[in-house]
C-alpha cells in the first residue's frame, strides 16, 4: 500500500498529465475527423480555465456548475467563430486559429480581471485525478459510438472529400462547425480541470508551442481512430519523463525518437498493428504461390 | 409528370457558353443519355443540375419542385444521387462504409440515440447494414466489403461509387462516364445492371458517355451536346440519322 502511495505522490502529476492530454489530443481530433486542420483547442482550454476560476473564485459557484458553464461559454464562442473560420481550408485555417489561440493568451495576459501577467492564484482545489480519467472514459465511449453511427461517418466522408459527401446530402458546414463546438467544450472541460487542480492560472500555460505539442499528440498516434491521439499523447508524454537519466542528451534523444516514428510510420503510431498484418499477408501469399505448382 | 425538367438553362465561365440554353425533360423510368465531343458542356449540365454550380438563367425543376437555386445537399435529399466522372470515393473507409454513407439521408436517430444506444439507432443500422449488403451484391463487391476504397481496382471503384449512389435511393441516378476505363466486358455488364435497375421500377437514369455504342443500344433517348448547346434530341435510331449530330463527330464534308 505504501508503495502505491509513494509511486502516486511521485508520478502522481504525470499519470494527471496523461488523462489531460489525452482529453486534449481527441478535442484536437474530433476535427481532424472532419478534415479540419484547427489548432484552437489551447485558445479553447484558456477560456475554460479562466472562466470557470473567475467563476469559481468570484461567482462562488460550485465547481461542477463553474466547470459546466465554463464549457458552455467556450461552445458559444466556438459556435460564433466556427461559421466564418470553417470557410477557410487547410493552412489558412490552421493559421486564423493560431490566432485566435494567441489572441485568449494575449486578453489573459493584458486585462486586469484575468490577473495580467502575474496570473490567477488561489483557485480552489476540487479537481481529483479520477475526474480526468473519468471523463477520458466518457469520450472514449463517445467516439466508439460515433465511429458507429450516421454522424460519424459523416464526419469522416466531410474529411475525405467534402463535395462528394455534400451531394450524398449531408450538410456539412452544419457538421464541421458542430465538430468544432464539440473539441472547443473538451478543451474547456480539461481546461477547468486544470484550474482547479493546481490552485494557479498563468497565460504562459496556453502558448502556440502547447497547441503545437496537441497536434502532434494526435498525428504522432494516427488519424486513423480515437484511440491513435490517446496512444500519442500517453506516448509522447511519458517519453520525456522515461529519457529524464539522459539529462542533457534527453530532448535530442527525444527529437529523434519522434522522427523516427514518424518515418517509419507515417500514419501514426497505431498504424504498427498494419505492419504485423501486412507482414502476416505476405508470408501467406508466399506461401500460397509455393504451393501452386507453375502452369 | 417529367421527372426531370431543363429550362433553357445557361451557364458561361469567362466569356465560353459551357451550357447555352439547354432544355430537355426525362420521363420517369426512362434511361436518358446525353452525347457529345469532349467539352461539349455535358459535365457542367450535371454540375448545373445537382447543384455544385449555379445557371446564369434557366432553371431546373425535380418532379415538380424547382431546384435551381438550391444547395447540392437540399438537392440530394429532393432525390437526385450521382457518380463523378473522376471517381470521388472516401477512399479511407471500407466498401461498406462508403456506401452507408450513401444512405445517409435514410437515417434520422440523433445522436442521444446513438450515445445511449437507443433500439431506434440499433435497428436503422441494422437495417442499413443489410441493405448495403444487397447492393453490394448487386455490384458484385461483397467480397470486398471490409477492404478499404482506395485499394480497389479501377472498375471496381466505379462500381462501388454506383452502390453509393444507389443506397440513396434516387428517384434520379445521374452517371458521368460510368464506362470509362471499362472493358467491353465490364461496359456490357453495366448496362445489363442499369437495365434491371430500371427495370425493378421507382428509377430513372441520366447518363453522360462517351462510348456512344453503348449509349444507342441502352437508352431509350438521347439528347446530343455540342459547343455547350442542344444539337438534337430523341430515339437513338433518329439520333443517329441526324445530319447535324454525325457533323458533329465526324466533321463536314466538303
Amino acid at each position: 500500500m505504501q508503495i502505491v502511495l509513494d509511486f502516486f505522490g511521485s508520478y502522481g502529476y504525470l499519470i494527471y498529465l496523461l488523462a489531460q492530454n489525452s482529453v486534449l489530443a481527441l478535442s484536437v481530433y474530433i476535427t481532424l475527423m472532419a478534415g479540419q486542420l484547427s489548432l484552437a483547442s489551447i485558445g479553447f482550454m484558456a477560456i475554460g480555465a479562466y472562466s470557470s476560476a473567475l467563476l469559481s473564485m468570484n461567482a462562488g459557484l460550485p465547481y461542477p456548475f463553474s466547470l459546466v458553464f465554463a464549457a458552455l461559454i467556450a461552445g458559444s464562442v466556438a459556435l460564433l467563430i466556427g461559421g466564418p473560420i470553417l470557410r477557410l481550408k487547410g493552412v489558412y485555417l490552421a493559421i486564423t486559429t493560431v490566432g485566435f489561440g494567441e489572441l485568449m493568451r494575449f486578453i489573459a495576459l493584458n486585462w486586469d480581471y484575468t490577473g495580467g501577467a502575474m496570473g490567477l492564484s488561489g483557485i480552489p482545489a476540487a479537481t481529483e485525478t479520477w475526474h480526468v480519467f473519468a471523463f477520458l472514459l466518457l469520450l472514449i465511449f463517445g467516439f466508439h459510438q460515433l465511429r458507429r453511427s450516421r454522424h460519424g461517418r459523416a464526419l469522416v466522408a466531410i474529411g475525405r472529400d467534402e463535395m462528394a459527401a455534400r451531394s450524398m446530402g449531408i450538410p456539412t458546414t452544419r457538421y464541421k462547425v458542430s465538430a468544432f463546438v464539440a473539441g472547443a467544450m473538451m478543451a474547456s472541460v480539461t481546461g477547468s480541470f486544470a484550474a482547479h487542480h493546481t490552485n494557479y492560472l498563468s497565460p504562459s500555460e496556453f502558448s502556440f508551442s502547447t497547441a503545437v505539442l496537441v497536434l502532434m499528440y494526435a498525428v504522432f498516434g494516427g488519424l486513423g481512430s480515437h484511440w491513435g491521439p490517446v496512444l500519442g499523447a500517453i506516448v509522447l508524454t511519458l517519453l520525456p519523463e522515461m529519457f529524464r537519466f539522459l539529462q542533457d542528451w534527453r530532448m535530442i534523444i527525444y527529437g529523434m525518437s519522434v522522427l523516427i516514428v514518424v518515418i517509419f510510420l507515417p500514419d501514426g503510431l497505431l498504424e504498427i498493428r498494419k505492419l504485423f498484418r501486412r507482414k502476416k499477408d505476405r508470408v501467406a501469399h508466399a506461401a500460397s504461390i509455393m504451393e501452386s505448382p507453375k502452369a | 409528370m417529367s421527372l426531370l425538367r431543363l429550362e433553357s438553362l445557361s451557364r458561361s465561365f469567362g466569356g465560353v457558353k459551357a451550357v447555352n440554353g439547354v432544355s430537355f425533360e426525362v420521363e420517369p423510368g426512362q434511361l436518358y443519355g446525353v452525347i457529345g465531343p469532349n467539352g461539349a458542356g455535358k459535365t457542367t449540365l450535371f454540375n448545373l443540375i445537382t447543384g455544385l454550380i449555379r445557371p446564369d438563367s434557366g432553371s431546373v425543376v425535380l418532379e415538380g419542385v424547382e431546384t435551381t437555386r438550391k444547395s447540392p445537399e437540399q438537392i440530394a435529399r429532393l432525390g437526385i444521387a450521382r457518380t463523378y466522372q473522376t471517381i470521388r470515393l472516401f477512399d479511407t473507409m471500407t466498401v461498406r462504409e462508403n456506401v452507408m454513407v450513401g444512405g445517409h439521408i435514410g437515417l434520422s436517430y440523433n445522436l442521444l440515440d446513438v450515445f445511449t444506444a437507443r433500439s431506434r439507432y440499433r435497428q436503422a443500422e441494422r437495417a442499413l447494414f443489410k441493405r448495403v449488403d444487397g447492393l453490394l451484391q448487386t455490384v458484385g463487391l461483397e467480397h470486398r466489403a471490409e477492404d478499404e476504397a482506395g485499394a480497389l481496382s479501377y472498375g471496381e471503384q466505379r462500381r462501388l461509387e454506383l452502390a453509393r449512389a444507389l443506397a440513396a435511393q434516387p428517384s434520379l441516378l445521374m452517371l458521368d462516364e460510368p464506362a470509362a476505363g471499362m472493358n467491353t466486358r465490364e461496359a456490357i455488364d453495366l448496362s445489363n445492371l442499369l437495365r434491371q435497375l430500371v427495370a425493378a421500377g421507382g428509377l430513372t437514369v441520366l447518363i453522360i458517355e462517351h462510348n456512344v455504342k453503348l449509349m444507342m443500344g441502352l437508352c431509350d433517348r438521347i439528347a446530343v451536346m455540342n459547343f455547350g448547346e442542344k444539337l438534337a434530341e430523341g430515339l437513338p435510331s433518329e439520333v443517329r440519322r441526324n445530319a447535324s449530330v454525325v457533323e458533329a463527330y465526324l466533321g463536314k464534308s466538303e
